[in-house]
C-alpha cells in the first residue's frame, strides 16, 4: 500500500506532474519578469492554468510519426526517457522518513541514472531520421561526454568527505562547516548541471537559431509532452541531487522538512533562470574547451581539496 | 565516404527575417560552403509601377517593398522623380525628410542589433533592445500617423508638419534612448561571452568589401568609408552634424559597434533638426509631368 502511494503520488507520477506544470509556469513568469514582459496572464490567477491547458492540449493532439523512421524506437524513447528521469527520486531522502529505496549506494544510483538520460535523448534524435534531430543528438552526446566528468567528480566529493555513499547519512552529517568546504564542488556541479540539462549558456543541442529544435524537431502531441516531462523530471532529479549532496537536503534553519527541500530546489531553479537571462549561447568548441581545459582539472583539484579538508578540518568525522 | 553534412536553412526559419534559403555544407561545426536562393519575395512591384500607376503614386507603391524601411524606397523614388521635374523642395521639408530617415535608421539598426543578439542565443538582450525600440516606433506614429508603412514623403515635400508638442516628445525620447545606447555600447564591447560570439567571426576584409560592392554598416565596419549620405548631396546632411562612422576589423563585433555609433550620430542629427527647424512651407507644388523618355526608349545607363 505504501509502495503504491510512493509510485503514484508522493515521489512518483503525480508529484512529477505537478512539479512539471508548476515549474513550467514559474519559469515562464520568472523569465518574463527578467525580460520586462508580462508572461502568461489570462487563464487563472497570474496565468497559472496556462501550462496545465498547454499540456492538456498536447495530450489531445495527434502524435505524428514521420514516415521512414523506426516507429518503435521513435515512440519508445519518450516513454523511456520520462521513466528513467523519474527513477532517481526513489533514492532521494525527501523528508527524514521518506526514502522509497533506502540503500547504501544512493550517490552511485543518482549519478548513473542522471548520466543515462542524455543518451536516451540522443537515441530519440537518432531515431527521428531528420538532420536537425540527428545533429541535436550528436551535440547532446558531445556535451554529455564533456560535462559528465566534471559532474561526477563534483558529485562524488561529498561522498568522499563523509566517507559514505548513503544519501540519508550524507544529509544527516551535513553541517555549516561541510557546506563551506563543499562550495567549490557545488559551483562545479552547478556549471556541469547547466550543460547536462542543456540550459543556457549550454543550450547547444536545441539551439533554435541553428538546428531548429534539436532532437525535439520531429516530435509532436503526446510524445512531445513526454519529452518535456522527462526534461522537467530531469531538472528535479538534478536539483534534488544538488540539494542532498551540497545543501543539506531537508535540513532547514528553524524546522526540518520537505518545505526546506523544496525551497532549496526552487532557489536553484531561479539561479538557473537568472543565468539564462544573462548569457548568450557558447559554441560547441568553446564548450568543449571550457570543460576539458578548465573544469576537469579544477574538479580534480577539488578532490584534493576535499581530502585535505577531511584530514585537517573535519579530522574526527569519518 | 563523404565527410560533410548538408544542412538546409530556410526558406522559413526562426533565425531569418525574410524568406531566403541557404544550404550549408558543414564539416563538423564549420561551414565550408553555402548555396543560397533568394527568389521567394518577387511581387512584381517594378512591373506594377511601370504599367498600373501614374508617376505621382509610384512613391507610395514602392514604399510597400519593405515594411520596416518605409521611407527609404519612397524617398529615393520621390527624389528621382523630382529631379526630372521643375521645382524646389523647401529647406524645412528637406530637414523633415532627414529627420524621418534618421528615426527610421535608429529603429532599423535597433532591430538588427536585437536579432544579432537573439541569433547568438541571448534572448534577454533581444527583449531589452526591442523594448527600447518601442518609443521610437511611437515617435514615428506621432509624427506620421503610422508605426510602419507611413506615406510621409510626397512629390514636392512632406505630408505632415510637426508642432511644439512633437518636438518636446522627440527630445525626451531621444535623450532617454541616448543613455540606453551608451549602456549597450558598454555591454556589447565588454561582455565576455558576447565577445566569444562576435569577435573575429564572419570577418569581411576590406578588399572583399571593395570587390563585392558592400554597402552600409557591413562595408563601413571593414574600414571602407562609403556612405550615401556623404557621397550624394541630395539632402543637406552636412548642415545637421553628420559624421561618417567607420570600423576596423570587419567582424560582427565591428558591425555592431558601427551600428551603435551610427545610432548615436542619428540621435544627434535628429536633435539638431528639431531644435533648429526653419519656418516655411512643407509642401511646394511641382507642376507638369517629369521630363524624359519612357522606359522602352531610353538607352542603358552607361551609354547615356
Amino acid at each position: 500500500m505504501e509502495l503504491l502511494f510512493n509510485i503514484t503520488i508522493f515521489p512518483g507520477m503525480l508529484y512529477f506532474l505537478a512539479w512539471t506544470v508548476l515549474l513550467f509556469w514559474f519559469f515562464r513568469k520568472f523569465m518574463a519578469a527578467l525580460h520586462k514582459r508580462v508572461g502568461p496572464h489570462f487563464n487563472g490567477p497570474a496565468g497559472s492554468y496556462q501550462t496545465l491547458f498547454d499540456f492538456t492540449k498536447l495530450l489531445t493532439k495527434e502524435s505524428v510519426t514521420p514516415s521512414g523512421v523506426n516507429p518503435y524506437l521513435f515512440s519508445l524513447m519518450p516513454i523511456l526517457a520520462a521513466l528513467i528521469a523519474m527513477l532517481p527520486s526513489a533514492f532521494i531522502p525527501w523528508t527524514p522518513s521518506t526514502t522509497v529505496v533506502p540503500t547504501e549506494y544512493g550517490v552511485l544510483a543518482l549519478v548513473v541514472l542522471i548520466g543515462i538520460e542524455p543518451f536516451l535523448l540522443f537515441l530519440s534524435g537518432f531515431g527521428s531520421d531528420n538532420k536537425y534531430s540527428f545533429l541535436g543528438g550528436i551535440r547532446i552526446l558531445t556535451q554529455m561526454i564533456s560535462s559528465e566528468t566534471a559532474f561526477f567528480l563534483a558529485a562524488l566529493s561529498p561522498a568522499l568527505l563523509f566517507g559514505t555513499l548513503n544519501l540519508q547519512t550524507i544529509t544527516e552529517s551535513a553541517s555549516w562547516l561541510s557546506f563551506v568546504v563543499l562550495i567549490p564542488a557545488f559551483v562545479l556541479y552547478f556549471i556541469a548541471l547547466l550543460a547536462l540539462l542543456e540550459q543556457p549558456p549550454f543550450n547547444i543541442p536545441d539551439a533554435e537559431q541553428e538546428i531548429v529544435y534539436g532532437f525535439y524537431t520531429e516530435y509532436s502531441g503526446t510524445n512531445y509532452f513526454l519529452l518535456k516531462f522527462a526534461e522537467f523530471a530531469e531538472f528535479m532529479a538534478v536539483y534534488a541531487g544538488a540539494t542532498v549532496l551540497f545543501l543539506g537536503g531537508y535540513k532547514g534553519l528553524l524546522v526540518d522538512g520537505y518545505l526546506c527541500f523544496f525551497l532549496k530546489m526552487l532557489l536553484m531553479a531561479m539561479v538557473m533562470m537568472a543565468i539564462r537571462a544573462a548569457t548568450p549561447r557558447v559554441t560547441m568548441k568553446q564548450m568543449i574547451r571550457l570543460f576539458w581545459q578548465y573544469l576537469v582539472p579544477l574538479s580534480l583539484l577539488n578532490i584534493a581539496w576535499i581530502m585535505l579538508a577531511k584530514i585537517y578540518l573535519l579530522g574526527g568525522m569519518a | 565516404m563523404k565527410k560533410t553534412i548538408q544542412i538546409p536553412l530556410g526558406s522559413q526559419h526562426i533565425a531569418l527575417l525574410e524568406p531566403i534559403k541557404f544550404r550549408f555544407e558543414c564539416e563538423n561545426e564549420k561551414i565550408i560552403a553555402v548555396d543560397s536562393d533568394v527568389g521567394f519575395v518577387h511581387r512584381g512591384v517594378e512591373r506594377a509601377c511601370a504599367t498600373k500607376f501614374s508617376f505621382d503614386s509610384v512613391p507610395y507603391v514602392v514604399a510597400r517593398i519593405c515594411g520596416l524601411c518605409a521611407i527609404t524606397h519612397s524617398l529615393a523614388s520621390t527624389m528621382a522623380i523630382e529631379s526630372l521635374m521643375e521645382g524646389e523642395v523647401s529647406p524645412k521639408a528637406n530637414y523633415l525628410r532627414i529627420l524621418l530617415v534618421e528615426l527610421d535608421r535608429i529603429h532599423s539598426h535597433l532591430l538588427c542589433l536585437a536579432h544579432v543578439s537573439e541569433n547568438a542565443g541571448y534572448e534577454a538582450m533581444f527583449m531589452r533592445i526591442m523594448g527600447d525600440r518601442e518609443p521610437i516606433m511611437e515617435l514615428l506614429e506621432l509624427i506620421t500617423g503610422n508605426r510602419v508603412q507611413f506615406d510621409y514623403v510626397c512629390i514636392g515635400g512632406v505630408n505632415r508638419d510637426i508642432d511644439s508638442r512633437i518636438v518636446a516628445t522627440t527630445q525626451t525620447t531621444l535623450n532617454t534612448l541616448k543613455s540606453k545606447i551608451q549602456e549597450y555600447i558598454a555591454e556589447f564591447s565588454s561582455n565576455w561571452s558576447l565577445a566569444l560570439k562576435y569577435k573575429n567571426i564572419g570577418t569581411l576584409s576590406l578588399e572583399d568589401a571593395y570587390r563585392y560592392n558592400a554597402i552600409g554598416p557591413l562595408a563601413r565596419a571593414t574600414g571602407l568609408a562609403t556612405d550615401v549620405r556623404s557621397s550624394s548631396k541630395l539632402l543637406p546632411y552636412d548642415e545637421v552634424g553628420f559624421k561618417i562612422v567607420v570600423g576596423e576589423s570587419g567582424d560582427i563585433y565591428a558591425r555592431n559597434m558601427v551600428r551603435l555609433q551610427e545610432i548615436l550620430n542619428s540621435i544627434e542629427m535628429c536633435r539638431n533638426i528639431v531644435e533648429g527647424l526653419p519656418e516655411g512651407e512643407i509642401l511646394t507644388p511641382f507642376k507638369g509631368k517629369p521630363q524624359g523618355k519612357r522606359l522602352q526608349d531610353s538607352k542603358p545607363l552607361e551609354e547615356s
